[in-house]
């Protein structure tokens, strides 16, 4: 683990795994998000990701409604605002109210593992009231294109990506965002990169079929925050920080 | 079905010795084991030696040697006679992808993830360069009579004919937009078979690089692994969906399809015979099973 985590925590960071059939996530942090203490993190894997995007073809990928939300959040329970600022990925059940935008180049369809989704550059009081009305809409959130499915993105290149779910308040579980159409399988990279991706491996499932992720259930872990956020929704002190988490709880 | 077991990480690759009493195993652990396949019993391990696995293994055509390459990209050959090694040669700058057996009993060709061919003489420190790929490579076969190799190129969906006398690049073709990780010659060199990411196989004539391959469909993931029968009627492949299949050549079916192992396969061997099939998985096992007719 290169040591630029948790010490460097106004950085993202980001780490990768392998799943029970060799197939390959990335992991991005979003500062808070927990870290196995061993496997490829940190500066190492900010090097990794910098060459497979170098290396790897490029392939399509699928857009995951359910990665954006936490597992006991209702996708409805994501907001819809107005925004100039940022773009938004909007999921919805049916292109219909969006057609218009679609034609007029105000939004851009992409693909996504279930319904449909659409980014938004920007998003007017106008649109997400008809958005809302129309009641189509299954999920949104914040779309950055230098990752999450644009050029910039490592899942473009075959890889599973994973994104950091709770802000800072707490190191929570990761989402899947983006599902790649040709996902890389291990072996097919050199021999140095797959021993080292090898050691951070989760034999019980696949990233195909697991949308969230906490691995402070797995591993040891380092994060920013004393305490992680189970699948369940329960709080839970890193081990060697128990103090810290009383201490939080006590200021919460 | 014959289990070997004893690596302690995932099998990277098989070899049988020429008479098809040996199987030599490599794997992540950095060991070679060598069975003796009527006994079923180990006939010799290495020794670990530091961090680095066991990429490729062949045995020598006179079988004095068995030749291994190890991910840091050193070549070794190990005395059978003795069992010990024999040599150790820094060969390529990243892994030995294949380590491969010119039928004179000479020459070996030596493929690295460093995009570099090696041509090496037995027991001999001296190498020469026979060329330098635009890719690494991925797969490796070579022709009986020893006049070709083949060539799957690593992030392309390119094979590469290249003539061993001479290095030249001859007859490549584009199989399709997947990478070749696996490739086999039929026993009179009339068929390739390329193994792909998406696993697809693609057989053509390698003198006909202008036709169509044929294609054959079974495998969901990647093919890591394919061997001809020696009358070239089966082709046994096998993969990272965890099966091998045995096709029939002439009408492109599936045969059978086995569940050898517990992991994805990572590596296949055919006997001289034709008879039986070593399997090698991430599982940490080694699979001898029969070749069903």
């Amino acid at each position: 683990m290169a040591p630029d985590f948790p010490a460097a925590h106004s950085m993202d960071s980001c780490w990768f795994a392998v799943d029970r059939d060799g197939f390959v996530a990335y992991f991005s942090t979003g500062e808070a998000g927990a870290m196995p203490e061993s496997g490829y993190g940190g500066e190492e894997a900010s090097g990794l990701e910098d060459l497979l995007i170098r290396d790897l073809p490029v392939g399509d990928v699928l857009h995951d409604p359910n990665g954006h939300r936490l597992p006991d959040q209702h996708v409805g329970q994501l907001g819809l605002h107005p925004t100039d600022d940022w773009q938004t990925i909007v999921f919805l059940n049916s292109l219909a109210a969006v057609q218009s935008d679609i034609e007029a180049g105000r939004a851009t369809a992409v693909r996504a593992t279930e319904g449909y989704a659409v980014i938004f550059p920007r998003l007017t009081a106008e649109q997400v009231r008809r958005l809302t009305d129309s009641g189509a809409v299954r999920a949104s959130d914040f779309y950055f294109d230098s990752g999450e499915g644009g050029a910039g993105s490592i899942a473009r290149h075959g890889i599973y990506e994973y994104s950091h779910l709770c802000e800072n308040w707490i190191a929570g579980p990761y989402g899947r965002s983006l599902v790649p159409a040709r996902p890389v399988h291990v072996d097919q990279l050199p021999p140095n990169i797959r021993r080292n991706l090898m050691g951070t491996r989760f034999t019980g499932w696949t990233f195909a079929e697991t949308v969230h992720i906490q691995p402070a259930e797995h591993w040891p872990c380092q994060a920013w925050d004393a305490s992680w956020l189970g699948l369940d929704g329960k709080r839970h002190p890193f081990p060697g920080r128990e103090d810290e988490f009383v201490e939080q709880d006590e200021e919460d | 079905m014959l289990t070997l077991a004893g690596h302690a990480a995932a099998v990277r690759c098989v070899a049988y010795s020429p008479d098809g009493a040996l199987l030599a195993s490599g794997g992540d652990d950095g060991v070679v084991r060598v069975w003796d396949l009527a006994s079923r019993l180990a006939v010799w391990a290495s020794e670990k030696e530091g961090d680095p696995g066991i990429e490729a293994l062949a045995f020598s055509a006179d079988s004095t040697f068995i030749l291994g390459g190890w991910s840091n990209g050193m070549y070794f050959g190990v005395a059978m006679d003795r069992w010990k090694q024999g040599w150790l040669h820094a060969a390529h700058n990243a892994a030995v992808r294949a380590i491969l057996p010119h039928p004179d009993g000479v020459r070996i060709f030596t493929a690295g993830w460093d995009r570099d061919i090696w041509v090496w003489r037995l027991n001999k420190p001296k190498r020469i360069q026979l060329c330098k790929l635009p890719k690494p490579t991925a797969s490796a076969a070579l022709s009986p009579d020893g006049r070709t190799l083949a060539l799957g190129l690593w992030n392309s969906g390119i094979v590469c004919l290249i003539d061993t006398d001479s290095g030249k690049v001859g007859k490549s073709r584009l199989v399709g937009e997947s990478e070749v990780f696996s490739l086999a010659f039929t026993s009179d060199g009339s068929l390739l078979a390329a193994g792909d990411t998406r696993g697809r196989i693609n057989l053509w004539n390698p003198a006909q690089p202008n036709q169509p391959p044929r294609a054959l469909d079974g495998h969901s993931l990647p093919v890591y692994g394919l061997a001809f029968t020696p009358d070239g009627r089966r082709l046994v492949s096998a993969g990272a969906d965890k099966t091998a299949r045995v096709w029939d050549v002439a009408t492109g079916r599936t045969l059978h399809e086995f569940l050898w192992h517990q992991s994805w396969v990572t590596c296949l061997a055919m006997a001289p015979d034709g008879l039986t099939v070593a399997t090698g998985g991430e599982d940490k096992v080694v699979s001898v099973w029969d070749v069903p007719e």
